[in-house]
């Protein structure tokens, strides 16, 4: 019985050219717009990161290095042992890696200026950079001694952030956690017979990891109106499924499936479940044209399809709540309300037109935990590569939504005997 | 089979059916008569049990539905006042989506949709969205759906309203068929009197929420048979001798239908001789006058004060 509720909801809105208008014409047509003409604004704002580091280096690398490798050589080891020990002290040196092949490489070039210093400057001179990295003196023979002998502990750099930056601080404070982290990592490994070229690799590239997160995955300006776009015209698959439901009730079509005798709760389901589908599909439809012809892309299409699905559970929701209200006040005025009124604040609370959540305090609360901008960020975060785990307070407030919805629907149900 | 006590139903500020008695036998086709707001179609409602009663009840072979409203859906088929039907499906496809949610199985689905589809008359345009139906379609296929389930009972509320005259007589010939081979209750609402006297066995007349009138047609009729209607046909219609005629101590009720007016008068009463003589002070032209014995639609307008259809 579900099943035939379900699919003449769905044959009724393919048969409607109106709501395919506006269900997937018009959101498209915005993307397109709003992708390109607000693209260079948006995108302008994107941070360019300019991150200005003084480095004190007060640490003699050579120095250190020389009295490991004699260290090493009155250990009882072969020959070739003590040969790969050697190669592998050399292009181990953390700190080389840190100043000549993270800061210098391809991805960091552009956005890390690196001045070196001889010792700490004023606070007022700091102030002109993002951060100031001191090494302290003995850090390379400290880091050895703990990495192949287990003496010392694991060598701290100091870095200090400049507060009022919080944006490129960021940005330092990841590659630094990451670089700490790893150099910890590398002396808990066994200390001989490690490839030092692989270690090397992977840290690279972990730290370049920590860089896309940070600086996030540049957002193109498309791919956010793609994202906005689609959480807006969602709630119109809410508005069309309870005023579609409510024709039902005004021509009489509802009197005659109760007549069939289909429980009330069963009726709403199918509102509930088809509008899920509907917008499933709808949201399919519009990223697939997106990726198909702006190139927007997921990193993980996993995350995506389980975010999707949430929301338009959610939405399914909405479309039950709205048509509970609708048939007990036997008007129209929730569907219209909620089209011309709330699906407009939702959308711009949540910031389907311009990032508000970027705007931070309180409107960044209501705007990522608003049922628009709970979606929206949501799509957000998963598309710059971030886990599901993250974004667990945007899904959790859909629930929550999507529950109480439900719950109200229930409550305000029609009443049997008022099928008219 | 089916008997109505005492049915009321008080809406906030209308009571649109104060205390209506009536009742069906099987087999029988009975009409319910009543100008527009008389209470018709909320007794239908009632009836189906779509509506709760304020008070009163609905009794299907000796039990009140009012707890028990499925036994009474499963026989009944109702045919609404509007059209039902999902304008952006096939004829076909609302066949078969009514006939699912009445749990009608798969095999014998198909048998049911295409033996409805005989009888109303449509096979041939199963295929096409019920909005590009006319009228006509639209009200026939609107009587299909309440006939998928094979009900005992049908409940049709002006199943023939603003359609042309051909569609209006299958519809008719219809009715008439399954009730006459099948056997099935007809309870038929209707402003058009002739329907229901083609139709009906026994008629209700329903105004302000009360029947006020209930019998066979012959019975019915006889409410009148003291009296005549007299119909005066003029060039313009002058609202002076409109007044005049009004003022006549025998006329018993007048209504007008420009440029014609419809009085009834006591049958042993000569009256032609004032009307011609208020038409000659007013100068009216008089073009015809009929003088007939009541029809149903008098006895209507000399219960309501009204025309069936206003
Ligand atoms: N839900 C409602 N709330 C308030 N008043 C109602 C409601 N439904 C019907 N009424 C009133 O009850 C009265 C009877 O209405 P009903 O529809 O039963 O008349 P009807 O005889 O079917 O008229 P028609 O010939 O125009 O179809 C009308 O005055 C109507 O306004
Ligand atoms: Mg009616």
């Amino acid at each position: 019985m579900i099943t035939q509720l379900i699919k003449k909801e769905l044959l009724m809105v393919w048969r409607r050219p109106r709501e395919l208008v506006i269900l997937l014409f018009m959101p498209f047509v915005l993307i397109t717009i709003l992708g390109a003409a607000l693209g260079s604004i948006i995108d302008g704002e994107a941070p360019d990161l300019n991150i200005k580091l003084a480095v004190i280096q007060k640490d003699d690398i050579a120095h250190g290095e020389e009295k490991i490798i004699k260290k090493m050589e009155s250990l009882p080891l072969s020959p070739e042992e003590k040969t790969g020990a050697i190669e592998g002290i050399k292009s181990l040196n953390p700190i080389r890696i840190l100043l000549e092949d993270v800061f210098a490489s391809e991805e960091f070039k552009e956005s890390i200026q690196v001045t070196e210093m001889e010792s700490m400057p004023s606070d007022k001179e700091a102030l002109k950079y993002s951060g100031v990295l001191e090494i302290p003196a003995g850090f390379t023979e400290q880091f050895y001694l703990h990495a192949f002998f287990n003496e010392e502990e694991v060598p701290k750099l100091n870095l200090k952030l400049n507060e009022s930056n919080t944006l490129e601080g960021g940005v330092l404070k990841d590659i630094f956690t990451s670089f700490q982290e790893d150099i910890s990592l590398w002396s808990v490994l066994p200390s001989m017979g490690i490839d030092p070229e692989k270690l090397q690799n992977s840290f690279i590239s972990k730290v370049g990891n920590t860089e896309t997160v940070t600086k996030t995955k540049p957002i193109n300006a498309v791919s956010y109106y793609a994202i906005g776009m689609c959480v807006m015209f969602m709630f119109y698959v809410a508005g069309n499924s309870a005023s579609m439901a409510l024709e039902e009730k005004e021509s009489q079509i509802y009197g005659r499936i109760l007549l069939a005798n289909v429980p009330v709760p069963i009726f709403f389901i199918g509102i509930f479940v088809s509008t899920i589908i509907i917008t499933f599909v709808q949201m399919n439809i519009l990223f697939g044209l997106s990726a198909l012809i702006h190139g927007v892309s997921w990193p993980n299409v996993i995350d995506y399809f389980v975010v999707t699905f949430i929301l338009s559970v959610m939405v399914g929701g909405f479309a039950v709540f709205i048509s509970a209200i609708n048939y007990r006040s036997n008007s129209r005025s929730a569907t219209q309300i909620f089209s011309s009124f709330f699906i407009p604040i939702i959308a711009f609370v949540g910031g389907s037109f311009i990032p508000v959540s970027q705007i931070g305090g309180f409107f960044e609360i209501i705007s990522q935990y608003s049922p628009g901008g709970a979606g929206i960020s949501a799509y957000y975060k998963i598309m710059q590569g971030f886990p599901l785990s993250d974004v667990s307070g945007q899904l959790l407030s859909v629930a929550i939504t999507t529950v109480l919805l439900l719950l109200l629907a229930f409550l305000i149900q029609p009443r049997r005997g008022e099928a008219i | 089979m089916l008997e109505v006590v005492e049915l009321s139903k008080h809406y906030k500020n209308k009571k649109a059916v104060k205390g209506v008695n009536l009742y069906l036998e099987k087999g029988e086709t009975v009409g319910l008569l009543g100008p527009n707001g008389a209470g018709k179609s909320t007794t239908i409602s009632l009836i189906s049990s779509l509506v709760n009663p304020t008070s009163g009840d609905v009794r299907l072979k000796n039990e009140s539905i009012l707890r028990n409203p499925e036994k009474i859906r499963n026989i009944l088929g109702v045919v609404p006042q509007d059209i039902a039907l999902y304008m952006d499906l096939t004829a076909k496809e609302n066949l078969e989506f009514f006939g699912r949610i009445h749990r009608i199985k798969k095999k014998e689905l198909q048998r049911r949709v295409d033996e409805v589809l005989d009888i109303i008359g449509l096979q041939d345009r199963k295929k096409d969205l019920v909005k590009t139906f006319s009228g006509g379609m639209k009200r026939r296929l609107n009587i299909g759906v309440a006939l998928l389930h094979e009900p005992e009972l049908i409940i049709m509320d002006e199943p023939t309203v603003g359609i042309d005259p051909q569609s209006r007589n299958y519809i008719l010939e219809t009715v008439k068929r399954l009730n006459v081979e099948k056997n099935i209750t007809v309870l038929y609402t209707s402003h058009y009197m002739e329907e229901v006297e083609y139709l009906c066995d026994r008629i209700y007349i329903m105004d302000h929420g009360e029947v006020i009138a209930a019998g066979t047609k012959e019975e019915i009729k006889s409410i009148l048979s003291a009296e005549q209607s007299i119909a005066i046909k003029v060039e313009i219609l002058k609202g002076e001798y409109l007044q005049l005629l009004q003022a006549l101590p025998n006329v018993k009720n007048i209504s007008v239908q420009d440029p014609a007016i419809t009085l009834i008068v006591p049958k042993k009463v000569n009256i032609l001789k004032d009307l011609f003589k208020l038409a000659e002070e007013t100068k009216t032209n008089i073009i015809s006058v009929h003088i007939e014995t009541p029809t149903l639609e008098d006895v209507f307008l000399h219960l309501t004060g009204r025309q069936l259809r206003d």
